[in-house]
């Protein structure tokens, strides 16, 4: 297959945005990743955007020679290599490596997205989407052996649900999971207690590859996790803990879907290094032990492009775009007039260019363009106009006052400003500060440590705070925008509507994806109106390598797939 | 001797008592949720919170989960992290090593370079070589580590490919840390042995060896530094725990696997059984360290002695 460029997306996982956590949490762009972190979910559509000398499909497969080893440093450990059990979006790109789904979601060729058959050959879903079947490919093998059929499907989801497993985003993309049944040993019926429309977007997301029966027996619910046994075009080699995962070759990978690769890998061997400084990583590239490099900062980018002796690859990413929930019951946020000049009286045309060097793209709305239910209406909502800001703000009862800061029976306009450490906010802030200055607001900005500051996002002592999510699926909204998640989830807008926590509802009881992303576009058009967001950045995850590294494809979850990859050496 | 050795780990007890309860309430006086931490992006319900937070012991009175975490210790356990579900000794052990290494090689570094350099200049205060010697010791000292570490990345191994950015399991990549690492401990250690030697040279006992015709390599190896030795080796043990700091930054600036690095992400997500479990290895290593440091002592000059 050629080298496509396809959208990818930002991944997913639900992970934390820290670093790290920890480790996780590290570095902006990992936070900024996961910032975000968080998660969750798969990308939409392709995009992808090939910057700096494209991303070429020329070379891909057809003409680079095959074997060698392609080493890509990324910054953070994954917390384990189980993709049911693990957080971390970014243990998703390991287990896409290792792992096939049972229907592959990609790019297609127009920058739209596609259902692609996995290791199962087709699937039906029930009206009210409550009850998946699919009928499963014949002749699959696992790295160990094992012959793939239905009782591995049903290993799989019952090793997810075990509490043993102790599954973070599998688990929490599951939702209302009820059984997997199995019908004949190549049909299984996966259901759910009630309708679940993103089911499909989820199982295609790299939580749910399907593990070896025999494997998650012999290793046990957290075992498997040191020792993950799938299908994919690698096997699991070694894991020197928190520096280097070690990837082979699978000589028998032939069940790969035709947008990526039918044949067995090229590259005999795949390794994830871990450097956690962001330098690091560019530092090795440049001397030489790494041919990817992962998330660097969007100045090391800059960098790298004008030297032109990389290529950038960027991924957009799925889900909702870096931003600061509005805390909708802290005065002065608490009046819709105030958020909404806060709305109108930042520049992310600007922020974009000069903080952060033009490798993310402006954020309008509650979820990124790629992601199903976007909304081009409510992107559309506040250009940047700070005149309008301004008239907002003495409508509200707020006057110029000494030094420009407005007030109101004297008090000043001032906001409280919590982020948690690392989390690439830091600069994008200052540029937000100076905007509001400019209409009037005084704001102090205070940095905690991730875990302090969620505690104070819940606590609700902040006007502005720092959020981001990677999801596949819009129903991710549930879980930032829901009343039930004010005091101890991550509703740090403290959004308080029954009718929105109702629409998303409804809208993942629906299995038409057309009547399905109009309720999204709605839910998004009233969350922009009632301003409860600032959308800042859509992050685009950034893959810088040299130019000898061939035949990557992008995922719609901001990820890379290594089916057909080459490195020349 | 072997007395002395006992009662002194005997001492480590409380010692290790005394700091896990330290650390166990600073952790936990720190505001936010660990399972918060662990949940967050994973389309988390509120009510997998709760349930994960009892399944953590979490929703415990303090004293039960302090005692909870004594009880495993006793069994030997340090828990399992919260991170990846793996037993905390695991993880620490398995990067013990890296850390160990790098420490040691630091430390090489630090006396290899030090010792002689404060030897020299002690021997002729005011000569060239002194003022060599002082001029490289002032910017061991002014350099940050961290600073160093990047100048000689940036020269050394992006300019001029000489050595790997970051470690591969090489010897040869381990020089880049090491030194940046050790070349502030070789500064503090040619200050201090400079200094313990021009006061040595003044004692009546050099006078009394040179009368006795002694040769001047002999009474600057075998009397003044070694009797100049004493605080240099002191002050070692006493900068374990600065080069274990030291040791976290340079690991993340090199991309290496260790525990100071991931002590210290832990303790920003708030692993409570990783920090608990690193402070108990760490505090561990200190009090058998600064044993170490009392027995050279005391075989390099019996007047410090124990009875």
């Amino acid at each position: 297959m050629t080298e496509q460029p396809w959208p990818r997306t930002a991944d997913r996982a639900d992970g934390p945005a820290s670093r790290d956590g920890l480790a996780s949490f590290v570095s902006r762009r990992q936070l900024l990743g996961l910032s975000g972190a968080v998660a969750a979910g798969l990308g939409l559509s392709p995009l992808l955007a090939a910057c700096g000398t494209s991303a070429a499909p020329s070379a891909a497969s057809g003409t680079a020679k095959a074997g060698g080893t392609l080493t890509m440093g990324i910054a953070a450990a994954p917390d384990t290599l189980d993709p049911g059990a693990t957080g971390l979006a970014l243990t998703l790109l390991i287990s896409m490596a290792m792992f096939d789904p049972l229907v592959w979601w990609l790019p297609d060729a127009a920058g739209g997205s596609q259902y692609v058959p996995g290791l199962a050959e087709s699937y039906t879903v029930s009206p009210d989407a409550s009850v998946y079947t699919f009928k499963l490919r014949k002749g699959v093998t696992f790295h160990d052996g094992t012959k793939f059929d239905a009782t591995a499907v049903k290993a799989t989801y019952d090793h997810i649900v075990d509490p043993a497993t102790k599954s973070k985003s599998g688990l929490g993309a599951l939702g209302p999971y009820k059984a997997t049944r199995i019908i004949d040993p190549y049909t299984v019926e996966i259901s759910f207690t009630e309708p679940n429309a993103s089911f499909l977007h989820q199982q295609a997301a790299g939580n749910f590859g399907i593990a070896s029966p025999t494997a998650l027996r012999k290793y046990g619910p957290t075992g498997f996790g040191s020792h993950p046994v799938g299908t994919g075009p690698f096997m699991f080699e070694s894991y020197a803990t928190g520096s280097q995962l070690n990837l082979v070759k699978n000589p028998r990978y032939t069940w790969g879907p035709a947008a990526l690769s039918t044949q067995p890998a090229k590259l005999d061997k795949l390794i994830f290094r871990i450097v956690t400084d962001d330098s690091g990583r560019y530092n090795a590239l440049q001397s030489g032990q790494l041919q990817i490099a992962m998330n660097l900062p969007p100045n090391d980018i800059a960098a790298a492009q004008k030297s032109g002796q990389y290529r950038q690859l960027t991924v957009p990413s799925i889900g909702t775009p870096i931003g600061m929930p509005i805390n909708v019951t802290r005065a002065p946020t608490n009046d819709p007039l105030v958020r909404q000049a806060i709305l109108y009286a930042v520049d992310q045309q600007t922020l974009v260019k000069d903080v952060l060097f033009g490798v993310d793209s402006p954020a309008h709305t509650v979820l990124t363009p790629i992601t199903p239910g976007y909304s081009q209406a409510s992107a559309a909502l506040y250009s940047y106009d700070p005149a309008k800001a301004n008239a907002l703000l003495s409508q509200a009862g707020w006057a110029k006052g000494a030094g420009g800061v407005r007030t109101k029976n004297g008090q000043k306009l001032a906001l409280n400003i919590i982020l948690f450490s690392d989390s690439g906010f830091d600069l994008p802030t200052e540029f937000v500060v100076s905007e509001l200055n400019k209409v009037g607001f005084t704001a102090t900005t205070t940095v905690q440590p991730f875990a302090t500051a969620q505690g104070s996002f819940n606590a609700g002592l902040h006007n502005l705070g720092a959020f981001g999510y990677y999801g596949t699926d819009p129903y991710l909204l549930n879980i930032w925008v829901n009343s039930d998640a004010i005091k101890a989830g991550f509703n740090w807008s403290h959004y308080d509507n029954p009718k929105i926590d109702a629409m998303i509802a409804q809208a993942n009881r629906t299995a038409g994806a057309t009547a399905r992303d109009n309720l999204y576009e709605q839910v998004s058009m009233t969350l922009m109106k009632d301003a409860i967001y600032l959308p800042l950045w859509d992050v685009n995850n950034p893959f810088t390598m040299l130019p000898t590294v061939k035949g990557l494809h992008t995922t719609l979850n901001g990820y890379l797939t290594f089916h057909s990859a080459t490195v020349l050496t | 001797m072997t007395a002395f050795v006992a009662r002194r780990l005997a001492a480590a007890v409380p010692v290790l008592l005394g700091i896990t309860i330290v650390a166990f309430m600073l952790i936990h006086l720190v505001p936010g949720n660990p399972v918060k931490v662990i949940l967050f992006g994973s389309q988390a319900t509120p009510r997998q919170i709760a349930h994960l937070t009892s399944q953590l012991g979490l929703n415990q009175p303090l004293w039960r989960q302090y005692a909870d975490f004594l009880g495993q210790l006793l069994h030997g356990s340090l828990g399992t992290s919260y991170a990846t579900q793996t037993s905390v000794a695991h993880e620490l052990l398995s990067r013990t090593p890296g850390t160990l290494i790098l420490t040691a090689a630091a430390m090489t570094v630090a006396i290899v370079v030090g010792v002689p350099l404060g030897v020299l200049a002690g021997a002729r205060p005011g000569s060239a070589l002194d003022q060599g010697a002082r001029a490289i010791s002032f910017l061991g000292v002014a350099v940050p580590y961290f600073f160093l570490a990047l100048v000689l990345v940036l020269l050394l191994s992006v300019r001029l490919r000489w050595f790997p950015a970051i470690g591969n399991g090489t010897a040869l990549a381990l020089v880049l840390p090491a030194v940046s690492l050790g070349w502030g401990y070789a500064a503090i250690l040619t200050r201090l042995i400079r200094g313990a030697i021009i006061e040595e040279y003044h004692s009546e006992y050099i006078k009394s060896a040179r009368a006795r015709g002694c040769a001047e390599w002999r009474i600057l190896l075998r009397h003044a530094l070694r009797n100049s030795s004493i605080p240099a080796i002191t002050t070692i043990g006493l900068q374990f725990g600065n080069i274990l700091t030291g040791a976290a930054v340079t690991e993340v600036i090199f991309g290496r696997a260790g525990l100071g690095s991931y002590l210290a992400t832990s303790i920003t997500s708030k692993n409570i059984p990783v920090v608990q479990g690193a402070v108990v290895l760490i505090g561990l290593g200190y009090v058998v360290l600064n044993l170490a440091v009392d027995l050279i002592v005391g075989a390099v000059d019996p007047r410090t002695r124990l009875a």
